[in-house]
């Protein structure tokens, strides 16, 4: 549908009418925070500026390389590991269909199985090792990637499979070169949820038994009730979310560039 | 009554697919959406034996699989027990009130910041999705607050709430509102356009056009919503209890990995994660209500 230019125009009004009053919304509620914060009405909320004047402090302080990098490092690793393994075992499954009956039932229980209840056990089995947050990471993150691999290797349109036949492709020629870059915009789905996962159990990992990463440094921050660091270490740790999902995006718009055209098509 | 005859339309028109996922509120890289496993067994559970055989002879192969690995020392032996000595454990803690005690409490927090959720969820989401004025001032906050990770809250729970069920409250409800009000939103904001002209042409008034034409729209998807959010509100609860040590099923493994108590701490786990199977499961059946009447007019539309 095309549109007069002055609709056009009336829109991008009302778009930057709208931005606006979402800043200053914004900017009102921050300097709420900041007022209750500055009046001391409450120890509970430190005014916004001095959370602020904190996070630069752990941006340039020591803390940057003994708890931030380390922080980002593990949930990287065990998305990595688990984007991996999950995208493999979930091709397998999705392509040998007959395991489904056998595997179906015990892959859904132990996916119920909350992957913070896992930690405990890993500490006891690995003991508070690196290995063994990378290892909790990588479980959760690893569910959300198989059940995408699943169900996108399923989807393959048949007609595929008949055509790589006909060119007597191998199984593995078949599983490379068809069956995974078509199921790879499910797979990327996947992931994209896992990555918001293995954050959240980067900072469980690291409240439990553990002595450096930026969950360490909330919890430990709360205990000594230095609650400016505190609030400074879940904005970052909000940041941090922010920049995962973003970047993950991008990366999913380069690496998908072909899909797209081909849902537009289909669609259209 | 003009209306009357819309709102019966509403429910064949049930077409676009809701969304499974909680990543992305802005619309503008979606590629392929999120799957979740609900969509995908629809086909109803077996009740001879030659479909239940299947399942049972997994979950054999993993307790095998399992006892094999405690044998063989792959897994250390100190630090797992034997499946039997769990079941055991599991039982004996179910019937002398050991094991019941954390896990009323992990119900309890867990279904109240569920509930908490669903209050503050749903009207929110569903007005975020019917106003683009209210979409547009809340996304900034919205997108600000969604991506923290939910359990780098746990101190500041601790602190503002304290050690009580207030703060298990507080941290499931923040965890899992994003859900509820994400689909609710999308529910709301996908209606088919041609059954809100459909509706206002018929001379439906601003309520009426809500209540007969969006809010049963809307339905498929805030289902899906309420079922993940429940799912993340075990999570969140569960760790929330192991974090601040307030009382729940999360202390107690906890506590008893502390003591090394090693059977109890399996038990613990394999109790909570029974009570998320049967959240997700319910959840599930629920869902199948409300999507199959959506997919069933698939055909029709596209």
């Amino acid at each position: 549908m095309t549109s007069s230019p002055l609709t056009e125009r009336s829109l991008i009004r009302r778009r930057s009418t709208q931005h606006a009053v979402a800043t200053s919304f914004s900017l009102a509620l921050l300097a709420v925070w900041e007022l209750v914060g500055q009046a001391g009405l409450t120890p509970f909320f430190p005014p916004i500026s001095s959370v602020a004047v904190e996070v630069s402090d752990i941006l340039t302080g020591p803390q940057l390389t003994r708890d931030v990098l380390p922080s980002l490092g593990r949930a990287l690793i065990g998305f990595g590991v688990a984007s991996v393994g999950g995208a493999t075992l979930g091709i397998c499954l999705g392509y040998f269909r007959s395991l489904e009956p056998w595997t179906q039932s015990p892959l859904e229980f132990i996916r119920s199985v909350p992957p913070p209840a896992v930690l405990p056990l890993a500490v006891m089995v690995m003991g508070p090792t690196y290995t063994m947050r990378v290892a909790v990471i990588a479980f959760g993150a690893f569910w959300p990637v198989l059940l995408n691999a699943i169900s996108g290797t399923r989807h393959v349109d048949p007609m595929y499979f008949d055509v790589a036949r006909t060119w007597k492709a191998s199984s593995w020629e078949i599983i490379r070169r068809l069956v995974f870059p078509a199921a790879l915009p499910q797979i990327m789905a996947g992931m994209r949820i896992a990555l918001a996962i293995a954050l959240v159990l980067t900072v469980l990992s690291e409240m439990i038994a553990a002595s450096s990463g930026l969950g360490y440094l909330v919890l430990q921050s709360q205990r000594l009730f230095a609650l400016d660091r505190m609030y400074a270490g879940v904005v970052m740790l909000g940041v941090v979310g922010w920049l995962f999902t973003v970047v993950f995006a991008q990366i999913e718009r380069r690496v998908l560039v072909w899909y797209e055209g081909q849902k537009g098509l289909r669609d259209g | 009554m003009p209306a009357r005859g819309s709102s019966k339309l509403t429910a064949r028109f049930f077409y676009r697919e809701a969304t499974f996922e909680m990543q992305d509120l802005p619309p503008a890289v979606t590629h392929a959406t999120a799957v979740d496993p609900a969509a995908e067994y629809r086909r109803p559970r077996g009740r001879n034996l030659r479909e239940r055989l299947p399942p049972a002879v997994g979950f054999m192969a993993c307790a095998l699989l399992w006892e094999l690995a405690r044998i063989l020392g792959v897994l250390p032996g100190s630090a797992t027990a034997s499946v039997p000595e769990i079941l055991r454990v599991l039982f004996s803690g179910l019937m002398n009130g050991e094991l019941v005690d954390p896990l009323l409490a992990s119900i309890q927090a867990t279904a109240g910041g569920f509930l908490w959720a669903v209050v503050i969820g749903l009207p929110l989401g569903l007005l975020i999705g019917v106003s683009r004025w209210v979409d547009a001032v809340t996304r900034q906050v919205v997108e600000f607050l969604r991506p923290i990770p939910s359990v780098s809250l746990i101190p500041v729970g601790i602190v503002v709430f304290g050690l009580g069920m207030g703060m298990q409250y507080f941290l499931v409800t923040f965890a899992c509102v994003w859900p509820v009000v994400i689909n609710a939103r999308y529910g709301a904001r996908n209606v088919d356009p041609l059954l809100l002209d459909a509706a206002r042409s018929m001379g439906c008034s601003r309520r009426e056009l809500l209540q007969r034409v969006v809010l049963p729209s809307s339905l498929p998807a805030v289902v899906t919503g309420l079922r993940l959010s429940a799912i993340i509100a075990v999570i969140v609860a569960v760790a929330t209890q192991m974090v601040s040590g307030s009382p729940g099923l999360g202390r107690y493994i906890v506590r008893a990995q502390n003591d090394g108590a090693v059977p109890e701490t399996y038990a613990g786990v394999l109790l909570i994660s029974l009570f998320g199977w049967l959240i997700s499961v319910v959840g599930i059946r629920l869902e199948r209500r409300f999507v199959t009447a959506r997919t069933n007019t698939v055909g029709e539309m596209s």
